[in-house]
């Protein structure tokens, strides 16, 4: 085991880690922070999504060695802690949640649009979650809960 | 099958073959101006719920195991792990906390009489968690199915006589196999007016991976032969293919020519005319003709299937869901209940109606659900029996509770309880109001005691829900590429309790029946290894692949239902995979006949016209 230091929603800590752990291993085993589900560990479900620098990374297909002096975000780091964030509350909203277990990372790549792209299109929508499978809802009131985060988002910036 | 064939288990290949007839089938077929036999196979698929298969199991210095494991049926795995181990039920405690996706492959007992064993052998808890390749090899499938179907039609479209020989994939285990068999059969007799009927069930052992119940649980296997057709026979006689499905669809309390068995209040015609309408039919059905008139090498097609599937167990086994509910300090309730939830919404459907029944709000209950010390017995989240058997049971706890309540109210109000209403967590009669605070004060201070009460309930009918579905497709001749370019499903749930839930129910049905129709089977070796491995290489369908959707629901009341609901989780899924297949054989000009049709086989039919 090694020592590798992760920046994780804007705290860095420290935790032992093998040199060929993934960022998902590390963070789920090393850091406790089990918000971020394991589907397939080949990269094809997206149920591992993180952001890595403002990208929507798989974290089953990155090394935690690797990160040191990146920022990490996962899925507790998205609300406040004390309150949901806007993406969070329309996915509720919009009924976009049924067994719950791929959507920590539908946020996290609904997360990486919006904050690049505060108005996307439906497509745009779309093809961001591409990388995201769910089997329970067809996708349909998951597109339209990222509609209503990005909404939500934009009503925010013009009332703050 | 063959005389020769390795032996998988003593006593040959054939587990228990069926057979089920109503009427005179072979006079029908003989009667009959057409006469058509064809035969169609679908592969097995893997249910693919992004959770894996999980389980911990503790066994503790009183001898004691415990099982957390994501399952549908804590209820019955306990009476299996009582069978293996010997242990008396006081023994075993089985909590399902909650479940990342289940769709029937999370019923069997597949990790946790390993981490069972191994706990009582430690001493220590013991966690399994499939990985993905783990779970396409040895969790379990969909039946893969072969089918020979044979229908008598006369010039005017009427379908006189159905003759049916489906032979099942079991694998190399039994699991629920004899239970889909006979409900693949059992649900052949309901959804058309055809009063002779025969269908044959031979289900087998193979040595690939166990299949047992998935999503639909035979009718999958059931209705894309019967709405293929269907499909077919309009084409032979040059009808509209909605014609002969309005001609041949049952109507309302039919009864099966089987067995006499009540469809219930069955809407499916009101749903084809509905859905009709969704699509754009006829004007779709020009365009695939235009299409085909001009020789298009990207032709349009539109198709359309329909399914039916039951509504709870009953009448095959008792179809409990017990209740226990009480009545906190300050007037807030929490119930146990039995019941799993995987996602699908059956314990939010509960409070939902036990919050419409006491007047009480949605944050004001809260439950403990699926642990076998402290929940009465529940017989699992199968057979789509969430809505009408385990809401109908938090109805029924709350009827209870609320007389109890009411007791309480006409005192405190003075009121004569046939004026009291329960509404934003008061009881009023005319001006007066109490809190449901003040009601659990009273109870605890001058009655001495919690409001509290339990209820079992268990089904006495077990109505048909269906559904008809419609694709339009755009398909390139050349390369076999389909696109859908639209697609509308309409059900028949009974009444519509929980409008969101149900669509999202509908939508998710509709993903899982496109993959069923295009891209997903399991890939077996010659030596019956499984060699499907990872999403990639099985493809569900994703996002961007999604179609655009139309859904609608006929508002209807089945008035054995709670609130006039029945089911929709399992059928939904049912007409996805002939609607598909039936809008692409329609623009190729060749009905396709097995799952799933890839570009090479829609190519292939083209060049076979």
């Amino acid at each position: 085991m090694e020592i590798v230091k992760l920046n994780v929603n804007g705290v860095v800590r420290e935790t032992p880690v093998e040199n060929n752990w993934t960022l998902l291993r590390a963070l789920r085993e090393g850091l406790g922070l089990t918000g971020t589900k394991c589907g397939c560990e080949t990269g094809d479900c997206g149920a591992c999504m993180v952001i890595i620098d403002g990208e929507a990374v798989r974290s089953c297909l990155v090394r935690a060695v690797k990160l040191e002096g990146k920022e990490i975000r996962t899925i507790e780091g998205v609300g406040d802690g004390e309150h949901l964030s806007p993406i969070q509350e329309a996915f509720i909203e919009a009924g976009a949640v049924q067994c719950g277990f791929c959507i920590p990372g539908m946020i996290m790549s609904a997360k990486a649009l919006l904050d690049r792209n505060p108005n996307p299109t439906e497509d745009e929508v779309r093809t961001a979650i591409d990388h995201n499978l769910c089997r329970c809802t067809g996708y349909e009131n998951i597109v339209k809960a990222i509609l209503l985060a990005a909404e939500k988002l934009g009503k925010e910036r013009y009332d703050g | 099958m063959k005389e020769d064939a390795y032996p998988i288990h003593e006593g040959g290949n054939i587990i228990m073959p069926s057979e089920t007839v109503g009427g005179d089938p072979d006079k029908a077929i003989k009667e009959a101006d057409h006469v058509i036999t064809r035969e169609y196979f679908m592969p097995a698929v893997n249910h693919c719920p992004i959770e894996t298969h999980a389980s911990i199991s503790e066994f503790d210095a009183t001898g004691k195991l415990t099982v957390w494991t994501p399952t549908q049926d804590a209820f019955g795995q306990r009476i299996n792990l009582h069978r293996i181990f010997g242990l008396p039920m006081s023994k075993i405690r089985v909590i399902s906390p909650v479940m990342g996706g289940g769709f029937g492959g999370k019923i069997d007992l597949v990790t946790e009489p390993v981490t069972a064993l191994l706990a009582m052998k430690t001493g220590r808890p013991v966690k399994i968690v499939y990985g993905r390749q783990e779970e396409f090899a040895s969790a379990r499938t969909r039946h893969a199915a072969k089918v020979k179907l044979t229908m008598g039609f006369m010039n005017d479209g009427t379908i006189t006589g159905a003759d049916e020989t489906m032979i099942l994939n079991a694998g190399a285990q039994t699991s629920a196999t004899m239970s889909v068999c006979w409900a693949a059969g059992g649900k052949f007799f309901k959804l058309l007016k055809t009063r002779n009927m025969r269908f044959k069930g031979i289900p087998v052992y193979t040595n690939t991976p166990v299949a047992s119940a998935m999503r639909g649980f035979g009718s999958p296997q059931q209705f894309f032969p019967v709405s293929s057709m269907i499909n077919e026979i309009a084409d032979i006689l040059g009808m509209d293919a909605s014609e002969v499905f309005l001609k041949n669809l049952a109507d309302p309390y039919e009864k099966a020519c089987c067995d006499g068995e009540s469809f219930g209040n069955f809407k499916l015609k009101d749903c084809v005319v509905r859905g009709k309408e969704l699509i754009g039919w006829d004007e779709a059905v020009k365009e695939m003709k235009e299409s085909a008139e001009r020789n298009d090498r990207v032709r349009i097609g539109v198709g359309m299937a329909c399914g039916s599937h039951g509504t709870s167990m009953f009448p095959f086994m008792p179809d409990v869901t017990g209740i226990t509910m009480k009545m906190n300090e300050d007037g807030t309730i929490v119930f146990t209940t039995g019941t799993s939830d995987m996602g699908n919404g059956s314990v939010t459907t509960q409070c939902m109606m036990i919050s419409e029944v006491l007047g009480i709000p949605l944050e004001n209950i809260t439950y403990i659900k699926t642990d076998t010390d402290a929940a009465m017995s529940d017989l699992g989240a199968y057979a789509s029996r969430g809505t009408y058997t385990s809401g109908h049971a938090a109805l029924k706890t709350a009827e209870i509770m609320r007389e109890k309540i009411a007791d309480i109210a006409v005192k405190l109000l003075e009121a004569d309880r046939n004026e009291l209403i329960f509404s934003e967590n008061k009881v009023r009669a005319g001006e007066k109001s109490v809190d449901m605070s003040q009601i659990a004060e009273y109870a605890r201070e001058t009655l001495q005691e919690d409001l509290s009460c339990s209820y079992m309930f268990h089904s006495t009918e077990g109505p048909m829900s269906s559904g008809a579905h419609f694709a339009k497709v755009s398909v390139d001749t050349e390369t076999g590429e389909v696109k859908i370019l639209d697609y509308a499903a309409v059900h028949d749930v009974g009444k519509v309790v929980n409008p969101m839930g149900v669509s999202g129910q509908l939508e998710g049905g509709i993903s899982m029946g496109l993959g069923y129709a295009l891209t997903e089977e399991m890939k077996i070796a010659e030596n019956g290894r499984c060699t499907s491995s990872n999403f990639k290489a099985y493809h569900m369908f994703n996002a961007a692949e999604m179609p655009p959707i139309k859904t609608d629901f006929i508002d209807s009341k089945e008035e054995t239902g709670p609130f006039g609901a029945k089911s929709v989780g399992e059928c939904a899924v049912v007409p996805v995979a002939p609607a598909v297949i039936n809008a692409i054989s329609n623009a190729v000009g060749c009905q396709i006949r097995r799952l799933p049709a890839r570009p090479e086989d829609v190519k292939c039919a083209f060049s076979q016209k």
